[in-house]
């Protein structure tokens, strides 16, 4: 009988808005400074998109470990 | 809601906020210096160079613990490997030490300290309060506790991030071009070539699309090795980390080196703001994008701007008047320290990043031959001009 593995990627978040994996997110600010709506926030390690998101994609592309992406069903979305 | 408070509050405890609270606290403020994090100086988000004469400006004693290696010089790499050496005393801005970045934010921290500025972890800024077009304090949280502090000037270092300037109406948004995403991991077990671990390196070309990747030595086998992308060169998703790995790959002192920890972080590439200060507010250090367009060095300007300003507020305490029309001091004394040399990097590093590896090599192997005795943007192309007026063409309004 097949391995069976339950538990896939519990750490990603999606609020349909943006996709952030918090094991991946280093909090270093990358994204925040970048927003050109302002609509990341970073509580110092938990990391929030509110609506003044336009899902530009600035931070997708600039983040240096790939921590955050298109919500799921969006056709940019490439997390596993 | 409880409330506090101080002649100053400054919002971040890197080494522009501390310098502030240092020479602000020195001049007779009552100063509160706020850090978001249960740590001075932890997580480093830093590449760790800086050059030598901005500890002597600041008047930072010098302390060995926070010195991870002495350099001679820097190395820059041309995208087929052509190899020009500039030894330190030529070296421009940000090569000479590389830092334990760490232990050194916590040595300006401890000279604010110890100049009477007060300093709260684990605080947060949460908003800044404003009335009358002019700024009061911010609101904070340290831990569960939420608090107003007024403060007769707030100063907003709170980095790439810029968060409080933004809130109180400062225009920090940057362009595409302007960003860079920088990750970086500190290699272990790096093998010998390139006299590493003597000298600062800088690979250019499509290693690393209009930016560079670094090797900046920390001990005999030990570097940080980094990458700097700019936004506007990126696809997709993990597009930074592929560059720095593929390189990483291809050096074969690298083969067998293993990480010790792994460093990400925005920097800015940009011109410096228009403007930095308003009624009972000022901007310091890279959140008034004070960071060095060509070379991502940003601690030099951020402490020498941060003492500029803590000795102006220092004048506004005695006179009481915090006004835009007074915080000027401050944002007039960057300016005229700061300001030609950041603009005349940005501008060149628009030029810089349009050229392709083919120019890359032709200039550095000119460079390598003619030999640099000063690493200055105006030095180099003057050489270039008067060896090979053709490779810097694109350059010519800047000679």
């Amino acid at each position: 009988m097949p391995e069976q593995v339950f538990a896939i990627r519990p750490s990603v978040r999606d609020n349909g808005i943006m996709v952030i994996d918090d094991m991946l997110c280093m909090h270093c600010g990358a994204c925040v400074g970048t927003c050109p709506t302002n609509a990341i926030f970073l509580n110092e390690v938990y990391l929030t998109f509110n609506e003044d998101c336009t899902q530009c994609g600035m931070c997708v592309k600039v983040c240096p470990v790939g921590a955050i992406d298109y919500p799921r069903g969006h056709k940019l979305h490439t997390m596993k | 809601m409880p409330s506090y408070e101080y002649d100053v509050v400054v919002v971040g405890a890197g080494p522009s906020g501390s310098m502030t609270a240092r020479y602000a606290a020195l001049g007779g403020c009552r100063t509160l210096l706020i850090e978001k994090r249960q740590e001075i100086g932890s997580p480093v988000r830093c590449g760790e160079g800086l050059a030598r004469h901005f500890v002597e400006d600041t008047k930072l004693p010098f302390d060995q613990k926070w010195v991870g290696r002495e350099v001679k010089g820097a190395k820059i790499f041309s995208p087929n490997g052509t190899e020009l050496t500039i030894e330190e005393k030529h070296a421009g801005n940000e090569v000479g030490i590389v830092l334990e970045r760490d232990a050194f934010d916590k040595a300006v921290a401890k000279e604010a300290a110890k100049a009477g500025a007060e300093i709260w972890l684990k605080t947060t800024a949460t908003a800044i309060l404003k009335d009358d077009g002019w700024v009061r304090g911010v609101r904070g949280k340290r831990l569960e506790d939420e608090f107003n502090i007024h403060a007769k000037c707030v100063v907003a270092a709170d980095g790439y991030e810029s968060q409080v300037g933004r809130w109180a109406g400062f225009k920090t948004l940057l362009r595409a071009g302007d960003i860079t995403g920088t990750l970086q991991y500190r290699l272990t077990n790096i093998g010998p070539g390139h006299d590493f671990p003597d000298y600062c390196e800088f690979w250019l070309g499509t290693c690393a699309p209009a930016g560079y990747i670094w090797v900046f030595p920390k001990d005999e086998a030990t570097a940080n090795v980094g990458i700097g992308v700019s936004l506007d060169r990126l696809k997709s998703r993990m597009d930074i980390m592929g560059f720095l790995d593929r390189w990483i790959e291809k050096d074969p002192r690298m083969k067998k080196a293993q990480p010790l920890d792994m460093v990400t972080g925005g920097v800015s590439t940009a011109p410096p703001v228009k403007k930095s200060v308003g009624n009972g507010i000022a901007i310091v250090g890279d959140a008034a994008r004070m960071i060095d367009p060509i070379t991502g060095g940003g601690i030099g300007n951020g402490m020498v701007a941060g003492m500029f300003l803590g000795n102006v507020l220092s004048k506004c305490n005695e006179t009481g008047d915090f006004s835009e029309a007074a915080l000027m001091e401050y944002e007039n004394a960057w300016r005229a320290k700061l300001e030609e040399n950041l603009y005349r990097n940005w501008l060149a590093k628009n030029k810089l990043v349009t050229l392709s590896d083919q120019e890359f090599d032709d200039i550095i192997k000119v460079l390598a031959e003619v030999g640099v005795t000063k690493l200055s943007v105006r030095a180099i192309l003057k050489v270039l001009k008067e060896t090979r007026p053709e490779l810097v063409a694109k350059f010519a309004e800047f000679i």
